[in-house]
């Protein structure tokens, strides 16, 4: 089993959030199963997410729902290029 | 002896190039992502870029390059084999976290009565360095049987080569042909930093890709 620090969370829910419906965005369960995160963990950092900007959240009829947002997919990338130079390292994130 | 003791001066000269340049796109990622990584990783290298720097100052006063750095030599030698270690500490305190010079020293005749404990102390951190170098060169090693990324593995090689250049020098010390074992140090230590070229080569390489291609 591989520990996940703050990042890799953080990294593997908007990768979640990129991977949906853009539009519609995801859901909560969603980011719960898939992220596999507890939920007042997951409460707190999409609250932090959403203030910096790096997730929408979008008014639904069946509750509030998630979508990255373009900073939010910048960061993704910036991140994947900076994961293969640590890499290049023996290095992780 | 002087031609090779420059030729030192410049190898670490570009050392100190490569590691402002590692550190300035750790510094970068570390601004972009926020990774303690990418932050250990550039406290390393800055400390490596002011610790190489240092020695080509020191090699330069003591050659007579620089004759304004002569009275400053002790210093020097002392500031780099310090710098180097505590980067080097950086550099193996990222492995430790992630699972987990003769030196010829620079002897002038004004600063006779510190030539001894210079000598002592510098001998007494680059001993440290070696054994940090040797630690992150087998962390590195190891990463590659994970992952099998080329460059890794090349800057494993890298690392093992600065470590064996640095032992090299040490024999050159007591050996009485010793102009063959510093120039052997020395031809290893460019191959060693050589290698540690790989990353920026590759990111450089990865970052039109990835911007291209996206996530």
């Amino acid at each position: 089993m591989v520990y996940r620090n703050s990042l890799r969370i953080v990294v593997d829910i908007l990768t979640i959030a990129k991977n949906s419906d853009s539009e519609k965005g995801v859901g909560i369960t969603t980011l719960l199963r898939k992220g596999n995160i507890s939920y007042s963990r997951l409460s707190r950092l999409l609250k932090d997410l959403v203030k910096c900007g790096l997730i929408e959240e979008v008014n639904a009829e069946r509750g509030m729902r998630y979508r990255i947002s373009d900073q939010g997919r910048q960061f993704l990338v910036a991140y994947s290029r900076f994961e293969e130079f640590a890499q290049s390292f023996g290095l992780r994130l | 002896m002087s031609t090779l003791l420059v030729a030192e001066g410049v190898l670490a000269l570009l050392g100190a190039f490569i590691g402002l340049s590692i550190a300035y796109i750790s510094l970068i990622g570390y601004r972009e992502t926020g990774s303690p990584a990418l932050l250990r990783l550039t406290s390393a290298f800055i400390l490596l870029f002011l610790g190489f720097t240092c020695e080509a100052l020191a090699v330069f006063g003591y050659v007579g390059v620089l004759p304004i750095l002569a009275l400053a030599t002790a210093f020097f030698t002392i500031a780099s084999s310090f710098l180097e270690t505590l980067g080097f500490f950086f550099l193996a305190f990222s492995y430790i976290l992630n699972v987990r010079a003769t030196q010829r020293v620079s002897v002038m005749p004004l600063i006779l009565p510190l030539s001894l404990p210079v000598i002592q102390i510098s001998a007494a951190l680059k001993s440290i360095s070696f054994y940090l170098l040797i630690y992150a060169a087998v962390e590195t090693a190891i990463s590659y049987m994970k992952t099998r990324r080329a460059e890794t593995l090349v800057l494993s090689l890298g690392l093992i080569f600065l470590a064996v250049s640095e032992l090299i020098r040490w024999i050159s010390y007591v050996e009485l042909s010793w102009p063959f074992w510093y120039s052997t140090s020395l031809v290893l230590k460019l191959i060693g930093f050589s290698a540690l070229l790989a990353p920026i080569v590759k990111f450089a390489s990865l970052k039109g890709g990835v911007l291209k291609n996206g996530v």
